[in-house]
């Protein structure tokens, strides 16, 4: 109130600099809601757990006056009811209407529920009540400003412990269908899990209510496939076509362990959920969740939040993600990819399938803390779809020290003195976390800035339901926040402002859904300018939205628009003129046409440049079993937790050559430990076999993790060399000669001895002598990390290899890739590696031993980062050799700058014998270690004494943890870059180029060159991820093999839909004449046919 | 003889004058507030029971050892325990005050153990002040606290290469998720608990496998069939005295409790700790001087300390599976223990192997048909239970971890063999009487 109050008094005077939303307060609006919780013996969060997730809001004109009105939802008061006046004047109506509900009160919704063309509003109830406390209301509009509770008489008065409800048209028959979103009020923990997925609860479980057409509606969960277990805890629902078929698909999150769902419509009244199917995680602990189109590609991508805090100190206070065999321990028991933290999985299209990248971290929204609900809504107008996020908890209760110190010492207080301890009244003296809400812009490149203040926002406070609606009809959208113990906020949007153009759509549809809900809208412009929405009403956290869209178009004056009804019927109307309500109507609307996806799977002239070659068609195979990478489970974690990653799963090696010397390429793919590698003949029919090498089963035991083909013994024939990676034993590298035939053998004099873990490999002609000769970098040092390992220079003298590295080079850093060209055009070959925390690093070669010297290298600047691989090619025809390389990406917590660099430092802090890395990042300007407290003492038990509480570590840095005398002794890396791209060689000086940001999704493994369109420039195929980091971190799978086509400028651009989808774990890619070969780390090899 | 331990405690509450109260507590209830300092701490730091009994053992060696030159009965463990040598001698004809000797070396072996010390700090500071008012000459006190360094110095050297801060960086365990073998079990599914803990020096073991038990029942016979049915069904129909003799011998030192998205931790006194406040009960009991005092405490700190390396090296080697697994497993997805199950492998239980021994070592000192009420646990709300011997308590600690759901009656029968025998080599070696087979374990 009091700060209501001062910015009241700032708007005046501050006209000229308005933000784009400014608060209308109580006094002008006259809306005086607030959810007033009152704590008591009986009635707290303890007897029911969701005691403080806060009421909704619904928005909707329930008068049909032409303004929206607002009903909100308070827990425990009455719910009230407020017309529109006009000019942000509201009257609260509450009494008259007759809309009344007693009980613990959650989500609302606007519906035309009987299809009279009047909204009418359902009230979910929870609760630990009675049953009949807890059954839904739905009160049908008498059209006089008065409602009528009718739930049982339609058969929807469901007694589940309901967050929110949906009403869409699920079987396309014309009427509004009910989905129930409910949830679990009893937490259970220690169960068999296929055991209770498979359980219904008809309390806990959410429901699919079919509408008859006849005033009743009836349950048809369990034959529809709506899982209704007992550990479902629904915090949020969302519809959208999101396989593009045309049809309502539903996706619900679920708190705490139980996976979320995501229910593909089968058109024939029935889901069947397809969640692994569709993304590769998904958050942990789900709450609201939003659907919109945020990269204009014309396919809706969709929002789950979570509770994962922005700044350090509540990060290292708060319960954190779950530790890595916690993790595995829910894995093992058959749930899904689960993270603390908001995902946005975006849409992506290969040929006709979509599918889903995660890029939550890269688009910089994963961390808004304990988040309630999203609205994804185009507030400035400007053509992106920008977002709001309400936050905030009652009690701060997940926090460590009051699970570990204060509630255990206050329960032995109370035991001593003889008192049975009052949890009650020590939840009660936890402090609330009042939170400002977030509000991002979307800056339009897969990214989203932080405007909350900007925009004027930032006000504290315990926000839930929130809702848009423009309740002054000026073509944008306001929005009401439904806020515990504080009034709630009505926000009024001034986009108006900023010049920028709408168009703001009304639907009349036929039949009983009046207001056209499920219509699909894809709205284009001249300029490749292309949006789809979708109608429904029930968006964010247990809230609904005015039944219209808006569209922001930016200076945009004239756009198309293609709309499908639910149903398929479809209409396009181009040359639209802007600002303006347009309202369509469903009987000018023509028949369905076949494509009624709203343009999602649309190729208009576009065809993929790459074919898949199905699995059962794939040419590498052995028994008539195609080839697939086994790693064996060797866990780098168990051995040093704090790894960024692991170590171990590096494979497979890829190589191609022909090795019989029958003209035609042969394949050769390396295994993981205890598996043999595999040689693929070439038949030239398109077949290939594979060809058991003794050798190569002799030596099983090593992992090869980076193979090249080369003549080394001057016989005219590729022979091979396989480095051997890997985080434990078996570092020996082998050469196998060829005889020309395709029969390798192995003799282990030829080389010297490799003892560090390799992940690298590169040949070159050291001394002109015309053999080659050979650089094995090393990649880690195993149990000692990030001690450089290892590297070596092999020089060929007569077929039999000598150890010949430069002092400087052995221990230069951990090299993932390296490359050999002439860059500086001398005759002789250079060297560039390149590795984790190891800048873009060239090595100018010379005739004479030592070949490399320390005085004769170049450093790239700032160009420290994670690389994997690099490629050495010139990309922009100019005659110098240019660089490619792929990286870390910036899909992860982690986003380094010069000015705010990656840094690890390592040291035995506690003299055990043991490495202790320590890495550090930077968040909201400060360095913060990435060891939560357990973590750190996991591995470093005697830091116990320095931190003996979460507080006394939750502003720690590195130096509070490494004492200064160790920390002398300390190794310190930085990386400083992070992004993949190219260094453009201009006449000798590397111009650092970042691709675009979905370049920067994932970890870039390999690169494949080649010239895939045709056009007579190279473009890039990029692969990667990486299913191995550590497991607060997860799963890096947004990589589904990129094309970066490149342009005449140079510039290189995201294909839209190339035909691939790389979405393993992969490590390799190369080209086999008219294939694409992608080689995947304990998975299948995939092949793609280039057309 | 409750009656009097209260009356004890509530004196030591009153604030008498200086000549009283030196006159009134004996040495011995002094040091007994010491252990309690000691025992609050390690509760407070959640140590999982093995590292509590290292955490009492080392401290209680040094007390004894900077005490009992005061007492010419009492023979120095120099010699007598693994790796335990030559300690420093207090100066021939000089004057100590070993209460002063004992206490200073307890504190500052105790100190290094410990990870909160400004919580033992602060529960050391009103007894130090006290020990500082103690009538003696100041070069008498000074040198009695220099002696106590001393020894704590050398105790702690021992220490030191007892494996521990080796087995601190081994790799983390990894359940082999084969049948019948152990898995992480809920509510919290926490890593498993010191997987290494039978590289640690035992004190009078020859080797952690000294005393070999047979191997458990294999997972797919009828024998395990019998008793998983055995555990599920006693859980099933738990009557209230079953319920609380579980609940008296949980000795949880972190029992995680969840309420939605609120999760706090009930912690009690490790089994160790239990043992500990038994020990310091009887000495109250018997009005034990000073030395003889420590004498006991550092026997059964021995009796656990080896009971715990014994206990661990058989669990980690059989890593076999705890009731609540194999049960939900076998047909009954929603059956729950009464007690959370402890983060470890099963066989045998722990609890049995070092309540038998302790309770073999406290019947060698204090003599059998020893009857008391065990008052350990009231602080954490759980009332007294009465025995007619330490023997019976022990079979009933045994005994209440079926109970509770969280073992099998073959841990808990041969766990209790494993601690007899332990016990019975820790009593010859140190002269007393030593214990027949143990009393039948039966509900």
């Amino acid at each position: 109130m009091k700060i209501a109050c001062c910015l009241l008094l700032l708007i005046p005077c501050c006209a000229t600099c308005q933000t784009l939303f400014t608060l209308v307060p109580p006094e002008r609006s006259g809306i005086r809601f607030q959810n007033t919780i009152t704590e008591s013996a009986t009635q707290n969060v303890l007897a029911y757990e969701y005691f403080y997730n806060g009421g909704g809001v619904a928005v909707g004109d329930l008068n049909n006056d032409g303004l929206p009105d607002i009903v909100f939802t308070s827990n425990m008061g009455q719910p009230q009811v407020y017309f529109n006046k006009g000019n942000f004047v509201f009257e609260d109506v509450s009494r008259q209407s007759r809309i009344k509900a007693d009980g613990w009160k959650t989500g609302v919704t606007m519906a035309d529920v009987n299809g009279d063309g009047w909204l009418d509003v359902y009230i979910c109830r929870s609760g630990n009540g009675d049953d009949d406390s807890r059954r839904n209301l739905l009160f049908i509009n008498l059209k006089n400003g008065t409602f009528r509770e009718a739930g049982a008489r339609y058969g929807i008065d469901d007694k589940g412990n309901s967050t929110q409800a949906v009403f869409f048209d699920y079987d396309h028959d014309g009427d509004l269908d009910l989905f129930i979103l409910n949830h679990s009020i009893k937490r259970l923990k220690n169960f068999d899990v296929a055991y209770m997925k498979a359980a219904r609860d008809s309390v806990a479980g959410d429901k699919l209510y079919r509408n008859d057409g006849n005033g009743h509606f009836t349950d048809v969960s369990g034959q529809a496939g709506i899982i209704g277990n007992p550990i479902c805890f629904g915090l949020g629902v969302a519809i959208a076509d999101f396989n593009g078929d045309g049809w309502p698909d539903m996706y619900v999150t679920n708190d705490y362990d139980e996976d979320d769902y995501l229910y593909i419509n089968q058109k024939n009244g029935t889901f069947r959920e397809s969640l692994s199917a569709y993304l590769g995680h998904t958050s942990k602990y789900s709450m609201g969740c939003d659907v919109a189109d945020v990269n204009n590609d014309g396919m809706s991508d969709l929002l789950t939040l979570d509770m994962l805090p922005e700044d350090n100190r509540r990060q290292k206070l708060l319960k954190g993600p779950d530790g890595y065999d916690h993790f595995q321990m829910l894995l093992n028991n058959g749930y899904y990819y689960q993270y603390m933290r908001n995902m946005l999985h975006v849409a992506t299209k290969a040929g006709d399938k979509i599918g889903f990248s995660e890029v939550g971290q890269l688009a910089g929204i994963s961390n808004t803390d304990w988040s309630w609900s999203a609205l994804f809504g185009d507030f400035d107008l400007d053509g992106w779809q920008d977002l709001f996020i309400t936050n905030g908890y009652m009690r701060d209760y997940t926090n460590m020290d009051f699970l570990k110190y204060t509630a255990p010492d206050e329960i032995a207080k109370s035991l001593r003195q003889g008192q049975k301890p009052n949890l009650f009244e020590m939840v009660k003296k936890m402090p609330a976390s009042e939170l400002k809400s977030y509000l991002f812009r979307n800056t339009g490149k897969l990214g989203f800035e932080n405007v909350t203040q900007e925009w004027g926002m930032g006000l504290p406070a315990l926000s839930n339901g929130a809702a848009y609606g423009d309740f002054d009809n000026d073509g944008d959208w306001d929005l009401v926040v439904n806020n515990i113990n504080q009034p709630a906020f009505v926000w009024q949007n001034h986009a108006e402002d900023r010049k920028n153009n709408y168009l703001k759509i009304r639907f009349h549809g036929d039949r009983k859904n009046g207001f056209g809900v499920g219509a699909r809208v894809i709205v284009s412009a001249s300029d490749g300018f292309k949006q789809i929405q979708e109608l429904e009403m029930t968006h964010g956290f247990q809230s609904s939205m005015e039944p219209c869209l808006i569209f922001g178009l930016g200076k945009r004056q004239t756009v198309d628009i293609d709309v499908t009804w639910p149903g398929g019927k479809r209409q396009v109307l181009t040359g639209q003129a802007v600002n303006r309500t347009l309202i369509l109507n469903e009987k000018d609307a023509g028949p369905a046409d076949g494509a009624p996806n709203g343009g999602a799977l649309q190729t208009a002239g576009y065809h993929p440049l790459f074919t898949e070659v199905a699995a059962d068609a794939i040419p590498f195979r052995s028994d008539g079993i195609p080839f697939r990478h086994v790693e064996d489970d060797y866990n780098d974690f168990k051995r040093e937790p704090l790894l960024p990653h692991q170590y171990s799963r590096m494979g497979p090696a890829l190589a191609i050559a022909d090795v019989d010397g029958d003209g035609k390429k042969d394949v050769f793919i390396s295994g993981g430990k205890g598996q043999p590698p595999s040689l693929y003949i070439n038949d030239g029919k398109g077949h290939f076999a594979r060809r058991k090498v003794p050798a190569f089963e002799e030596y099983r035991e090593f992992e090869g993790v980076q193979a090249l083909f080369a003549d080394f013994d001057h016989n005219g024939t590729p022979d091979l060399y396989l480095v051997s990676g890997g985080n434990a034993t078996n570092f020996q590298d082998q050469l196998y000669l060829n005889d020309g035939k395709g029969n390798f053998t192995y003799n282990p004099d030829v080389l010297p001895l490799t003892e560090s873990s390799g992940g690298a490999v590169a040949v070159l002609d050291l001394d002109g002598d015309g053999d080659l000769d050979i650089f094995r970098g090393g990649q880690v040092t195993t149990g000692a990390y990030p001690t450089p390992p290892r590297s070596y220079l092999f020089r060929n003298d007569h077929g039999t290899f000598k150890d010949a590295t430069p002092e400087f080079m052995r221990h230069i850093g951990m090299v993932n890739t390296a490359a050999v060209a002439d860059i500086d055009k001398d005759g002789v070959n250079d060297l560039v590696l390149a590795g984790e925390f190891m800048p873009v690093t060239i090595l100018f070669g010379q005739r004479k031993a030592p070949y490399f010297s320390a005085d004769r290298e170049l450093i790239i600047p700032h160009s420290s980062g994670w690389w994997n691989c690099l490629k050495v090619v010139d990309l922009d025809g100019d005659g110098y050799p240019d660089l490619v390389a792929g990286n870390e990406g910036l899909n992860c917590q982690m986003k380094p700058s010069p000015a705010g660099p990656v840094t690890l430092d390592a040291v035995d802090i506690d003299g055990n014998g043991s490495m202790d890395p320590i890495f550090s990042y930077f968040i909201q300007g400060k360095s913060c270690p990435v060891a939560t407290r357990d973590e750190l003492f996991d591995q470093v038990p005697s830091l116990k004494v320095k931190f003996p509480s979460y507080a006394a570590y939750a502003d720690a840095t590195v130096k509070d943890i490494i004492p200064p005398e160790a920390m002398s002794k300390a190794i310190h890396l930085e990386a400083e870059e992070f992004r993949s791209g190219w260094f453009r060689n201009v006449k000798g000086t590397f111009h650092w180029l970042p691709f675009a940001a979905g370049a920067q999704a994932f970890p870039v493994r390999d690169i494949l060159i080649g010239d895939f369109n045709h056009d007579g420039l190279p473009d890039l195929l990029l692969v990667g991820n990486n299913y191995s980091a550590r497991a607060e971190w997860g799963r890096e799978d947004a990589g589904k093999g990129l094309l970066l086509l490149q342009g005449k400028e140079g510039e290189f651009l995201v294909a839209p839909d190339p035909g691939i989808r790389a979405d393993k774990d992969a490590r390799k890619v190369a080209r086999l004449d008219d294939l694409i070969l992608i080689a995947n780390n304990n998975d299948a090899i995939q092949v793609y046919h280039i057309d | 003889m409750r009656y009097r331990f209260i009356i004890l405690t509530s004196l030591l509450g009153l604030g008498l004058c200086r000549e009283v109260r030196s006159q009134a507590i004996p040495d011995a209830q002094i040091f007994r507030r010491c252990a309690r300092a000691l025992t609050d701490v390690i509760v407070h730091d959640i140590t999982p029971p093995p590292v509590a009994s290292r955490d009492y053992v080392y401290p209680m060696i040094a007390a004894y050892e900077a005490a009992r030159p005061g007492d010419s009965a009492h023979d120095s463990f120099a010699g007598k325990l693994n790796g335990l040598t030559d300690l420093p001698k207090p100066e021939a004809g000089q004057k100590y005050d070993w209460l002063v000797a004992g206490t200073t070396a307890f504190y500052n072996t105790a100190y290094a153990f410990v990870f909160t010390k400004s919580l033992f700090r602060q529960y050391w500071d009103p007894i130090d002040s006290e020990l500082r008012e103690r009538p003696v000459e100041p070069d008498v006190y000074a040198r009695s606290v220099a002696y106590g360094q001393r020894i704590a110095a050398r105790i702690l050297d021992w220490s030191k290469q007892d494996h521990y801060i080796e087995t601190r960086s081994m790799p983390r365990f990894t359940p082999g998720g084969k049948p019948g073998t152990w898995q992480q079990t809920g509510p919290e599914y926490m890593e498993a608990v010191e997987p290494y803990w039978n590289y640690i020096r035992t004190m009078t073991l020859s080797r952690p496998d000294q005393f070999l038990i047979p191997e458990p029942a294999s997972f797919t016979s009828q024998r395990f069939a019998d008793e998983r049915k055995e555990v599920s069904e006693t859980g099933k129909h738990l009557t209230d005295e079953e319920r609380a003799c579980a609940a008296f011998w949980d000795c949880n030192p972190f029992a995680v409790t969840t309420v939605g998205h609120l999760v706090y931790s009930v912690k009690k006194i490790s089994p160790g700790g239990h043992w500990i406040g038994v020990t310091g009960m009887v000495i109250g009991l018997e009005k034990q001087p000073l030395v003889p005092a420590l004498y006991s405490y550092c026997l059964v700190s021995i009796a656990l300390f080896d009971g715990f390396i014994a206990a661990w090296d058989e669990k980690y080697r059989t890593n076999y599976i705890r009731p609540v697994t194999a049960i939900q497993q076998a047909g009954l997805p929603l059956w729950q223990p009464m007690l959370q199950t402890p983060p470890f492998p099963e066989y045998p239980s722990a609890h049995s192997v070092i309540s038998m021994a302790v309770a073999v070592v406290l019947t060698g000192l204090y003599g059998d048909h020893y009857h008391y009420t065990d008052v350990t646990e009231e602080p954490y709300g759980l009332p007294g239970r009465k025995f007619a011997s330490f023997m019976q308590a022990a079979s009933e600690a045994a005994i209440s971890r079926l109970y509770g759901g969280i073992h099998f009656r073959e841990a808990i029968e041969n766990g209790s063999q494993l601690g007899l025998e332990i016990g019975n080599q820790i009593v010859r070696r140190f002269d007393l009487h030593p214990v027949g087979p143990h009393p039948p374990i039966t509900p």
